[in-house]
């Protein structure tokens, strides 16, 4: 029998453990590929011997049977994958008609259209933060903080925007628009502590700039709100300059600091090489 | 009025890279017999008028680039001479390069010393790829060879010269899905370069080619044919392992090189309804080692080239990055964002295949001899090219350089040839 029929009867063999799927049958005709081209390798390596190559073509699958069970596990995965994205969407349609009922009954019992239309705009808001957690947390687990990064601020932006809504609109709180202020303060802090959870390259320098703004924006709140506060409420700002301008210095003191290190380990390691070269040179 | 033709995106795309390379596809064939000039004047005209843009003009405008058919006589484009110096003749004529203004496209050259008649000739790269350059050969002959059998029954393709005839054999999903591939494929770094020496003033085109030997080709395909690989796997392992060999690059080291690939295979018919023009892709050959001997160089490519084969879409990366670049942006921003994103590979190799001697016969004259080639690269640019002919196969390297370049690419060429003698001794028992 040929090594070809040989594999084949050797995968059907093996496949019969296994649901019979579509996805299976493709993987049965890849695994045999793979066995081909394994066979194609150790040949031009020089291995002749029929049996040998054979032995040798199925030792490299590995646990096959171990492989076939991760293979349908991964399946199932798949599957229930979705299926939760189906559960997901008859949810989210599920809670949008719950709001539209809400608001109506709301609407035509009390005659409250307004706010209560602000019901339909936080079941938006919240479908959009719920759409921008899950790609924080696919980007987060792929390792890929750049992307990650870019929606904790639209969720920042959104909550601060139906959150100001609220207070302005149903509980008339004077400087609601404070949480504007506040809104970007929030954000910049967010995302240096998310520099600095994802060792982000520029995240000193990026806790500089956040804390600058926190002391202005700080600045800018209380000079609104606290009597003469402006002066000399400004040293808040010159604060936070100093600040930086103290943590860039000592970053920099700690860089000396570890390039010095690295450059004495480098010069022991060379003068290492070199008394090995003296001691073990002879004329001869 | 003078009559216009739409610049497609391969136009565009070839002469973007006239940073990188001169643009020009080289042909020569030499035949045991005389051609008939007359015939052959007759042949190019009737070919030159039904493919337009061989007698237009480009003009790079900074919206829209476009071409211009322009009038032109026999006598731009073909030479006819006695050659006493027949070798010096060929270089002096391929080693030419037409301006985009020109009004002819191409250039054709025939020379004839002893009674025997030799073809040249050149073609801008934005017209044709070297795939159409071989079907433009094939039809010289056909056409002329109908013409002395008095059948004035001449043909040539003259179909669409749009890049989306690639997507063509396609279903409607796999177009789809093609249609979205725009990952940026040339963005592969690899800092490896050919060992030339710095750009200088004596730096002048040569296209330096140097013949395998039948024997030793006869060996390695039968070989090859024994462990199931083709030419252009072979040709890869050896050129690999000499790029290592010869760059000094450590055996562990990754090595990636881009084998240009026909396009016409996603074509329907491939591509023999198209009109003349560009259809070439790239994939990458990428091998993590040296390897202890060439069998082992060889497995290597074969692990990187058999993921290329097993993808349906080869070659098809990139196209819709390209196509949205020049259809949001006017030419000349897309141009500057395209030469931004695309790197150009620094060594690559293109195997333009097999050249059929029975289709290129002129009448009586045989051919005997013959290759074709790639642009001229520029430093520190370096392209090896392959054609077969006669059970033979002719490697070329067309560079912008000095004696001492052309001296590095013979050694390179001598590392290749002993590569390939090695593989041959190694697997002597897969001869018998």
């Amino acid at each position: 029998m040929e090594l070809k029929d040989r594999f084949k009867k050797y995968l059907e063999e093996q496949f019969r453990s296994i649901k019979p799927t579509e996805a299976a049958k493709d993987f049965r005709i890849r695994t045999l590929k793979e066995l081909m081209d394994k066979v194609q390798d150790l040949r031009i390596k020089g291995i002749e011997d029929e049996e040998l190559v054979y032995n040798m073509c199925i030792e490299s699958l590995g646990n096959f049977p171990a492989r076939l069970k991760d293979f349908e596990e991964e399946e199932h995965k798949v599957e229930n994958a979705k299926r939760k994205i189906s559960l997901a969407v008859a949810c989210a349609v599920a809670v949008a008609l719950a709001l539209v009922i809400v608001y109506v009954v709301i609407g035509v019992t009390t005659g409250a259209w307004h706010p209560a239309w602000l019901l339909l705009l936080g079941g938006a808001f919240l479908g959009v933060i719920a759409v921008a957690c899950v790609f924080i947390a696919k980007f987060g687990k792929a390792q890929r903080y750049g992307l990650m990064r870019l929606f904790p601020p639209v969720i920042i932006v959104l909550v601060s925007v139906f959150l100001f809504l609220v207070l302005n609109l149903v509980f008339k709180v004077p400087n609601s628009w404070f949480v504007f202020l506040a809104m970007v303060i929030v954000g910049f802090v967010f995302d240096t502590a998310l520099a600095y959870a994802t060792s982000f390259k520029f995240r000193h320098i990026e806790l500089c700039v956040t804390v600058e703004i926190f002391c202005v924006l700080l600045y800018v709140m209380l000079g609104l709100t606290v009597a003469d506060f402006w002066h000399p409420g400004w040293i808040l700002c010159l604060g936070g300059v100093v600040c930086a301008i103290a943590m860039i210095i000592a970053l920099i003191a700690k860089r000396n600091k570890e390039s010095n290190k690295k450059e004495r380990a480098k010069i022991a390691r060379k003068y290492g090489k070199e008394d090995e070269a003296y001691y073990t040179m002879w004329d001869d | 009025m003078p009559k216009l033709i739409k610049a497609e995106m391969w136009d565009k795309m070839q002469y973007l890279f006239r940073n990188y390379y001169d643009r020009m596809v080289h042909c020569v064939q030499y035949y045991d017999g005389p051609i008939d000039v007359k015939v052959l004047k007759t042949v190019l005209v009737y070919m030159t008028e039904k493919v337009p843009v061989l007698h237009s003009s480009f003009h790079g405008n900074v919206i829209e680039p476009y071409w211009t058919v322009e009038d032109y006589t026999v006598n731009d484009i073909l030479t006819v001479r006695d050659s006493v110096d027949l070798e010096g003749d060929i270089n002096a004529f391929i080693c030419q390069c037409i301006p985009v203004e020109s009004n002819v496209q191409y250039r054709v050259a025939l020379f004839n010393k002893d009674g025997k008649s030799t073809l040249c000739m050149i073609v801008n790269h934005m017209c044709m790829d070297g795939g159409d350059f071989k079907y433009f050969m094939k039809k010289l002959a056909e056409n002329y060879n109908k013409l002395l059998d008095g059948d004035y029954n001449l043909d040539i393709k003259t179909g669409s010269r749009s890049y989306d005839a690639v997507y063509s054999k396609l279903t409607e999903e796999e177009e789809k899905y093609a249609r979205s591939l725009y990952k940026n494929i040339s963005q592969i770094k690899d800092e490896h370069y050919f060992p030339l020496t710095p750009s200088s003033s004596a730096d002048v085109t040569r296209i330096v080619r140097r013949k395998v030997g039948k024997q030793l080709f006869a060996d390695f395909r039968k070989i090859g044919k024994a462990l199931g690989v083709t030419v252009n796997d072979m040709m890869l392992a050896f050129y690999v392992r000499s790029l290592y060999e010869i760059g000094m690059f450590r055996d562990d080291e990754r090595l990636t090189i881009p084998c240009m690939v026909d396009l016409r295979r996603h074509i329907v018919h491939g591509g023999a309804e198209t009109g003349l023009t560009n259809h070439t892709g790239f994939m990458q050959c990428s091998v993590a080692q040296k390897g202890e001997t060439i069998n082992d160089t060889l497995v290597e490519v074969l692990h990187s080239v058999r993921k290329s084969k097993d993808d349906p879409y080869m070659g098809l990366y990139s196209l819709p990055l390209l196509k949205l670049a020049y259809a949001i942006f006017p030419f000349a921003i897309s141009e500057t964002a395209i030469k931004i994103g695309y790197l150009n590979p620094l060594i690559g190799m293109s195997n333009i295949g097999v050249m059929d001697d029975k289709a290129l016969a002129m009448g009586d004259a045989n051919i005997i001899d013959g290759f074709m080639t790639g642009a001229v690269k520029y430093k520190p640019y370096m392209q090896l090219a392959l054609t077969s002919l006669l059970g033979d196969i002719t490697m070329t390297i067309a560079i912008r350089g000095s004696d001492e370049d052309e001296k590095i690419v013979n050694r390179f060429f001598d590392m290749i040839i002993a590569n390939m003698e090695k593989f041959v001794e190694l697997n002597k028992s897969r001869l018998e």
